[in-house]
């Protein structure tokens, strides 16, 4: 099967997923509240895109939901349990997160990074396959004992997609993933992550693509909620002007019967 | 390309690995070479000089004193190899290993390939402390108390100055370390400046430049037992320095309380480096240039770099302290600035055949 004939509807989706809820989640930096009062909801096993124009804190929540920040007031709930409350360590057994563009300097064997994710969990003679299997689901097995830095920027997010997958999570929080890659591997990754049936929050740039692969989409404007809901619900023309500042008209794909969008400037 | 979204399942078992560099059996081959080295390193490097020493003289005064042998050993040969220079050696080793071990922690806490004890500000702390005790005559036994404390009020200055939001960039860090550095290097002029006089100027400045030739069982034992017990912990965090790779977040998000960590392992590592300034002085390049050469060997895993950087390092000492009592006999060198003359152009051949991170 090819990237482009990948299916818009999910057959099924692995139920002993947990669902998400942020609750009013609020974080302040040097006294300016950049997330206010977000509250959103992952159904179990789905794909949720965190879209919204630059500044308008989809990054900051994507941190406070995995923890890298402490909230100033709300909850995220995994499953019903609170994560804020949870030691790191056991957080991380459940939340694994994908930033953009994160490089290292230290030579590192991709196996070594793709190993990175069993840190929180005890370590086992079963890592290793773990790890494989990882590097198997996004097409990179043969990859394993290449040098990190000969890796093309695509190769590398695909890596921490694998890192990720290894770390066995049942939350994955992605912060751009598609950024700088070419149009080819914005699919590839967003159909691994789809295929996965993990609750996924993920910050998309990209509205098109967000309306191709997300479940749903929650639009970020100035740290609130500005609209939520399936993408045909709320990409609508009203909702990108108000958001983003430009005319949209939107289209239907003809093979998946997805919204596209077209922009003009107002 | 095809992308195999569809194969979610875990890779069939049995398809052999891709080749990939694996740790366990070659880890250990590695530490058992080094250590052998080492071992070798010490028996060699205390057997030359004046008094034609052979190496198993060495064995046998060392068997002798732990009352595992009695040999015929003179008394003059037994003295030269258990009063003069086993302590020297063994002094040399575990300064090695100590700023071997500094050195590679700290380049992975501060993400900052050229961190070492040395621009970091830590030696140059160490300094002032031990000067300070030095000019006041404490006495030995003050000293590595001092020196630790001079490193350890550096780092929290470095990182003062460094910290902005609780992260640590790189270019800051290094910056604030320089001016640590240049600070605590006025510092111990004007000390020496008001207060040294004939002798202890001239024993004082030879000690700046970094020197082993005063090396007692003393000083071997403060130095050795700080490496081991500082680096068996260092060991045993070794996962939690891996997960430092991609940076503080990615490491938060792999469950490593980032500050604490950080805090707790630089004190060790201020601990780690007082001890060896106190019984060496500040010497250089050995902190920085080891653990990037043990790391194109064998890959930044630091269950592997960890003991491998330390053993490295102490042998890597011994040969340059050995140079320094006997190339220009009867006059020495300040070890430190055998270091430097090894260690520069080593590192420089290095870095045009790989690229050092970036």
């Amino acid at each position: 099967m090819t990237v482009l004939d990948t299916p818009v509807v999910r057959p099924s989706v692995a139920s002993d997923a947990p669902p998400l809820e942020v609750a009013d989640v609020s974080w302040s930096a040097d006294g300016r509240l950049i997330v206010d009062g977000v509250g959103l909801s992952v159904p179990p096993g789905t794909m949720t895109g965190l879209l919204g124009p630059n500044g308008s804190g989809k990054s900051s929540l994507l941190r406070t939901v995995a923890g890298t920040y402490r909230p100033d007031g709300g909850r995220v709930l995994l499953g019903g349990d609170d994560l804020g409350a949870m030691r790191r360590r056991d957080r991380a057994r459940r939340v694994a997160v994908v930033e953009q563009e994160s490089t290292t300097d230290v030579p590192l064997q991709v196996l070594d990074v793709v190993l990175l994710g069993r840190t929180p969990h005890r370590a086992s003679a079963a890592d290793e396959a773990l790890a494989l299997a990882g590097l198997e689901t996004v097409g990179m097995r043969d990859l394993a004992g290449r040098d990190w830095h000969t890796l093309s920027g695509g190769e590398r997010q695909r890596v921490h997609l694998a890192r990720a997958i290894t770390q066995q999570p049942e939350l994955l929080l992605l912060d751009e993933p598609t950024n700088h890659l070419d149009i080819h591997y914005q699919l590839a990754l967003l159909t691994f992550v789809r295929s996965l049936g993990v609750t996924t929050l993920a910050a998309l740039h990209d509205l098109n693509l967000a309306a191709a692969y997300c479940d749903q989409v929650v639009v970020l404007a100035g740290g609130r909620v500005a609209a939520a809901g399936a993408p045909s619900e709320v990409l609508v023309p009203d909702v990108v002007r108000s958001v983003f500042g430009v005319d949209a008209d939107i289209h239907v794909n003809p093979r998946t019967g997805r919204p596209v969008l077209t922009f003009s400037p107002l | 390309m095809t992308a195999t979204a569809a194969s979610t399942a875990p890779a069939p078992a049995g398809a052999p690995a891709p080749a990939v560099r694996r740790s366990g059996a070659r880890t250990s081959a590695w530490i058992a070479v080094m250590a052998v080295v080492l071992a070798a390193s010490v028996t060699l490097a205390v057997t030359i000089g004046s008094a034609d020493l052979h190496p198993l003289d060495v064995w046998r005064s060392i068997g002798d004193h732990l009352g595992l042998s009695s040999s015929s050993l003179s008394q003059l040969r037994d003295g030269i190899v258990w009063e003069l220079r086993l302590p020297r050696v063994l002094t040399a080793a575990a300064v090695g290993a100590a700023l071997a071990l500094c050195g590679a922690v700290m380049q992975t806490l501060t993400r900052n390939p050229l961190a070492d004890p040395y621009l970091l500000g830590l030696s140059s702390g160490a300094s002032v402390g031990a000067v300070a005790v030095l000019i006041l005559g404490i006495g030995r036994l003050g000293l590595p108390v001092a020196a630790f404390a001079g490193a350890l009020l550096a780092l929290v200055v470095t990182f003062a100055l460094a910290n902005r939001r609780g992260e640590l960039a790189p270019t800051r860090t290094v910056l604030a370390g320089l001016a640590v550095s240049y600070l605590c290097s006025a510092a111990t002029s004007f000390i020496i400046f008001w207060s040294a006089t004939g002798d202890s100027y001239r024993e004082i400045l030879s000690w700046l430049l970094g020197s082993l030739g005063a090396a007692s069982w003393t000083d071997a034992g403060i130095a050795s037992s700080a490496v081991v017990v500082v680096g068996a912990v260092l060991v045993s965090r070794a996962r939690t320095l891996d997960a430092f790779a991609f940076g503080d977040s990615t490491a938060s998000t792999l469950g490593i309380n980032v500050n604490a960590t950080r805090w707790t392992l630089l004190t060790l590592v201020a601990l780690l480096t007082g001890a060896a300034v106190a019984v060496s002085g500040a010497i250089g390049f050995v902190g920085l240039m080891l653990p990037h050469a043990v790391r194109f060997v064998v890959g930044s895993g630091h269950r592997r770099v960890l003991p491998l950087a330390a053993l490295a390092g102490a042998s890597f000492m011994i040969w340059a302290d050995t140079l320094a009592r006997t190339l220009f006999d009867p006059r020495e060198l300040p070890v430190g600035v055998v270091t430097a003359f090894l260690g520069a152009p080593a590192f420089a051949v290095l870095l045009r055949r790989r690229r050092v991170g970036r």
